[in-house]
């Protein structure tokens, strides 16, 4: 590649790609420390007010940066390698669920589940998605969801039963939901190597 | 036919093909078929009941699905070019005279093409289900405009990220940015909610259409925004010049407009004396808009009854209207009512507001006055409006008619020299 420009193409070429959703976290953390007050969602049928904190929403960045571990170590060498990694990846994604929660359980206990229905559902979004059209793409169906959540979510009759990524007070079912939601995508992603977008 | 229109229509179906073959590969057509199925999905399940008959609420809502489809759509356009960007075609198209900017461009207008169709498929369900036996007004189109010229700039904005940083990572980031972006504006307040791309919690009554100006200057800026891009992507050097000085300066000039335009997202509608509809009895009139006229019944009973125990005790106005249509009667009252709460009890409290309207200050001694007068006169319909008398009312009520109407006498007196 000889274009001066693409330096961040040469970057992660180079493997910088775990620094990279690293930072994301820490990121993340960083602004849930910072914003400690919650969001007001723009829910336009709900006849309250409906806010959500912060470190919840948080679980969307995290959720897509980890989304995208699946595709380590070398997506394009791995699928023809000798040796199987699906084992590693789906070691990472839960790892990577596993860090986060810990974070949200020092920042703000109270959030700890609200934020694991959050991450578990996004992140079984982005992993489905990603076994259908690529990871350059996986993202779009979680901002979807979240960003349809925070307009539609909640109305007179309470929160929609797709809608628990922004639920204050998830019930066990939605936790279980959302659970099962992330195992079908860490299977369907172990299934599908390194899945490539077309331009 | 010349040599150049020969040479332009054996041009022409390589471009459509190019077109169509940009429209089904990857990014482009997953990402339309994602968004098409969440639209359609949502227009199909958002609940119907708490917009209001007319064209105006569903439209308005159609514009909050830029809140979703939005974001998306300028991720993917960046994720595109950036694809675009580092893939072999890049080398080839570098190769032709129209050179990779074009194959950039073109990669923006399909993902234009499927997410804008992703939106009108959901506005279209959304439609479909929604009560159009309403106001219809030309202001409310500039609703699904606006919501459009969002979608390209924010594609337009993307594929200028995604083709400067040359990594489809900047897709998702270019998408939460956008997100969180359009969250801040949709909660701004006071001249800097003109910026806002959506209004929410915005509900338009008979008597409201969207504010024209305000609208027509989000289109404005939207288009410039997308041109300058455009532009920017130009393959000479001298139009990329020429584009972005006027585009440019469009974006400026909305910029301008939005700082100084009215904010508020809705307007008062104007209509014709011969359009309005009005009922007389025995002396009052109330007219209202063509669309309310459900409510002409109900709302008339409720002015005559407040005005027969108001009568004794002060003059007034024979002809009540509803908002936006005094000018038509000189002399007329405002009675103002929310077309969605239907009931009797909503009049009655709506004829008193209108007898008795607030003191337009802040000053305590009127605003004292005014509730006194306000709830002398609902303790009149005490029984059908569910509420209890408070124990000094009783004791008003109690007093000869003689001693009432010194008391509200007095009260009015102090409305009437109150914010002079």
């Amino acid at each position: 590649m000889r274009s001066p420009r693409g330096l961040l193409a040469r970057a992660l070429a180079r493997g910088w790609r775990l620094p990279l959703i690293a930072a994301v976290i820490a990121g993340a953390t960083a602004l849930a420390l910072l914003l400690r007050r919650p969001i007001l969602l723009p829910e336009i049928f709900a006849p309250d007010t409906v806010w959500s904190p912060v470190v919840v929403l948080l679980g969307l960045p995290v959720g897509i940066a980890l989304a995208w571990t699946a595709d380590e170590p070398l997506p394009t060498i791995a699928p023809t390698g000798v040796r199987n990694t699906s084992g590693a990846r789906v070691c990472r994604l839960l790892l990577g669920v596993v860090l986060w929660g810990g974070i949200v359980a020092l920042i703000d206990t109270a959030a700890l589940l609200p934020s694991l229905v959050m991450l578990a559902t996004v992140l079984g979004d982005a992993l489905v998605f990603r076994a259908v059209a690529g990871s350059a793409v996986a993202w779009g169906l979680p901002l979807l969801h979240v960003a349809a959540a925070a307009l539609f979510g909640v109305s007179s009759e309470g929160v929609a039963p797709w809608a628990g990524i922004i639920d204050a007070s998830p019930g066990p079912e939605t936790l279980g939901f959302a659970l099962l939601w992330l195992f079908l995508g860490v299977v369907v992603s172990g299934r599908t190597p390194s899945p490539r977008t077309r331009e | 036919m010349t040599e150049v229109g020969a040479r332009a229509q054996a041009y022409r179906p390589l471009v459509v093909r190019a077109f169509f073959a940009e429209l089904r590969s990857g990014v482009a057509a997953s990402g339309a078929l994602l968004t098409t199925a969440v639209m359609v999905t949502l227009a199909l399940t958002v609940g119907a009941q708490p917009m209001l008959p007319g064209w105006a609420d569903p439209l308005n809502v159609s514009l909050i699905f830029v809140f979703i489809v939005g974001p998306v759509a300028g991720g993917l356009a960046a994720v595109r070019a950036a694809l675009i960007r580092r893939s072999g075609l890049a080398h080839v198209a570098r190769t032709g005279p129209r050179g990779l900017r074009a194959a950039v461009r073109l990669g923006g207008i399909a993902v234009f093409v499927g997410q804008a169709g992703a939106w009108g498929l959901g506005t279209l369900f959304l439609l479909l289900r929604a009560n159009l036996d309403g106001p219809a007004t030309a202001p409310m189109l500039l609703l699904p405009a606006a919501a459009l010229a969002a979608i390209a700039a924010l594609v337009a904005l993307g594929t200028a990220a995604g083709f400067a940083a040359g990594h489809w990572i900047v897709g998702p980031l270019v998408a939460v940015l956008a997100l969180v972006v359009l969250l801040i504006l949709a909660n701004l307040s006071g001249q800097a909610s003109a910026f806002s791309v959506i209004f929410i919690w915005n509900f338009y009554q008979d008597v409201f259409e969207p504010n024209a100006a305000l609208l027509a200057l989000h289109v404005i800026f939207g288009v410039a925004l997308t041109a300058l891009v455009v532009s920017l992507l130009s393959s000479t050097r001298p139009r990329r010049l020429s584009g972005a000085l006027i585009a440019g300066t469009a974006v400026l000039a909305a910029t301008v407009g939005l700082s100084v335009v009215d904010p508020s997202p809705v307007q008062l509608r104007t209509i014709t004396a011969a359009e309005a509809t009005c009922e007389t009895r025995a002396t009052t009139t109330l007219c209202v808009m063509p669309e309310s006229a459900d409510h002409l019944d109900e709302g008339l009973d409720a002015l005559v009854r407040v005005r027969a125990v108001f009568r004794e005790a002060a003059p007034t106005p024979d002809i009540y209207t509803q908002e936006g249509m005094t000018g038509l009667y000189p002399g007329s009252t405002v009675f103002e009512f929310d077309t969605r709460a239907a009931s009797p009890e909503d009049k009655i409290i709506a004829a008193t507001r209108a007898m008795s309207p607030a003191p337009l200050c802040g000053d305590d001694i009127a605003l004292d006055a005014w509730f006194d007068v306000t709830e002398w006169l609902q303790s009149h319909f005490s029984s059908e409006l569910g509420s209890t008398t408070p124990e000094d009312m009783a004791a008003v009520r109690a007093l000869s008619a003689e001693e009432q109407r010194m008391w509200l006498d007095e009260r009015l007196s102090v409305l009437a020299e109150a914010c002079r």
